[in-house]
């Protein structure tokens, strides 16, 4: 499998997919006052980047897990 | 109760560190510090959610939450972990194809046998060492407040000094195999003693002074630009020094394969589920605290 090919690239989209999830909307999401029964909505996205990332990772490693080879 | 209780988890693990290996219960160092190589994903998984997930996560958390009221300890504690996965995926991996390569058990192992070089590997070895020792004063910390509660007749550094005494003994009587299954135990029982807290604290929310979670649970500080800098920034770090730390490193070569691995890998965010349950519970100390 080349470092250029689609699915290495669409691996490595799917593992960088978590570090946008929670570090981009950070900045914006840390000065909002909204908040879910009491949990400011920061802490809030931050639990549901939980699930988000365990499918990313089983995603990523999906394509591998067919004709892959140690 | 607490004590019997306490006991109970104590003989239990000592127990299962003596499971008998499948096939001759060798003790050779591969079977010593990397259970041969034999770990599949359950197991790995286990043994990897053990190291990360120490007494310093499950107090430390909601404590930092409790003492400061603040929402920023929560949002660099869980986004660092949580990021450690994906660059786990990627690197524990390649780490084990290459430890696989150099015959290596252990870290100093396998940049010693990279660079070719005794030196490298020892100097490596020092330098793990060295690094624990903040982790280890944290476990320390820890168990002191969990004797504390056990109100023993005696002093907590005496407790904590055979503590470190039975510790030692049990992973030098049963390697990584033994660490494993203790793991195992410890999942259950962590997992099994926060859920009920959390919904014992869920239950009793409306009873007692309760005040609005809003009012002790701060969100953004004074200095929104400089906390949200500070956070973003140990997110990034700690996520890329937690991949390589002493204590998470040391599981990559019991695995069974790098797709063992990746397998495992795909289900540690799963279990970070018990970080909202922990934040129910610091919230519920920071709401009924009067």
């Amino acid at each position: 499998m080349s470092a250029s090919s689609p699915r290495t690239r669409l691996r490595f989209g799917l593992l960088a997919l978590p570090f946008g999830a929670v570090l981009l909307p950070m900045p914006f999401l840390y000065g909002l006052s909204f908040r879910l029964l009491g949990v400011p909505v920061a802490l809030v996205w931050l639990f549901l980047c939980l699930p988000l990332t365990t499918l990313c990772l089983a995603w990523s490693s999906a394509p591998l897990g067919r004709g892959h080879t140690q | 109760m607490r004590l019997g209780g306490f006991l109970f988890i104590l003989v239990l693990a000592l127990g299962l560190s003596f499971i008998p290996v499948k096939s001759g219960a060798s003790q050779d160092p591969k079977a010593f510090f990397a259970a041969r190589g034999q770990f599949g994903a359950l197991l790995f998984f286990l043994l990897a959610a053990g190291e990360t997930y120490s007494i310093g996560s499950v107090l430390g958390f909601p404590g930092g939450i409790a003492a400061t009221g603040s929402i920023d300890v929560a949002l660099w504690f869980i986004g660092y972990i949580l990021l450690a996965f994906p660059i786990g995926m990627l690197l524990y991996p390649r780490l084990w194809q290459v430890g696989q390569k150099y015959g290596a058990i252990t870290l100093p192992d396998l940049l010693g046998g990279y660079f070719e070089s005794r030196l490298v590997a020892s100097l490596t070895g020092c330098l793990l060492v060295v690094l624990m020792l903040p982790l280890g004063t944290m476990q320390f910390m820890g168990l002191s407040a969990v004797f504390s509660q056990l109100a023993l007749p005696l002093p907590t550094c005496v407790l904590s000094a055979c503590a470190a005494v039975l510790a030692f003994l049990f992973v030098a009587s049963a390697g990584l195999r033994g660490a494993a299954w203790a793991a195992a135990l410890k999942d259950i029982s962590v997992l099994g003693a926060i859920l009920c807290v959390a919904l014992v604290a869920l239950t009793q929310w409306s009873h007692g002074s309760a005040v609005p979670l809003a009012d002790v649970l701060h969100g953004a500080s004074t200095t929104p630009g400089a906390s949200c800098v500070m956070i973003l920034s140990t997110i990034i770090v700690q996520a890329l020094g937690f991949c390589i730390a002493p204590q998470t490193a040391a599981a990559i070569f019991s695995a069974r394969s790098s797709e063992t691995i990746r397998r495992a890998q795909i289900w540690m965010p799963l279990y970070m589920v018990l970080f909202p349950l922990l934040f129910v519970v610091a919230a519920y100390g920071l709401t009924h605290h009067a």
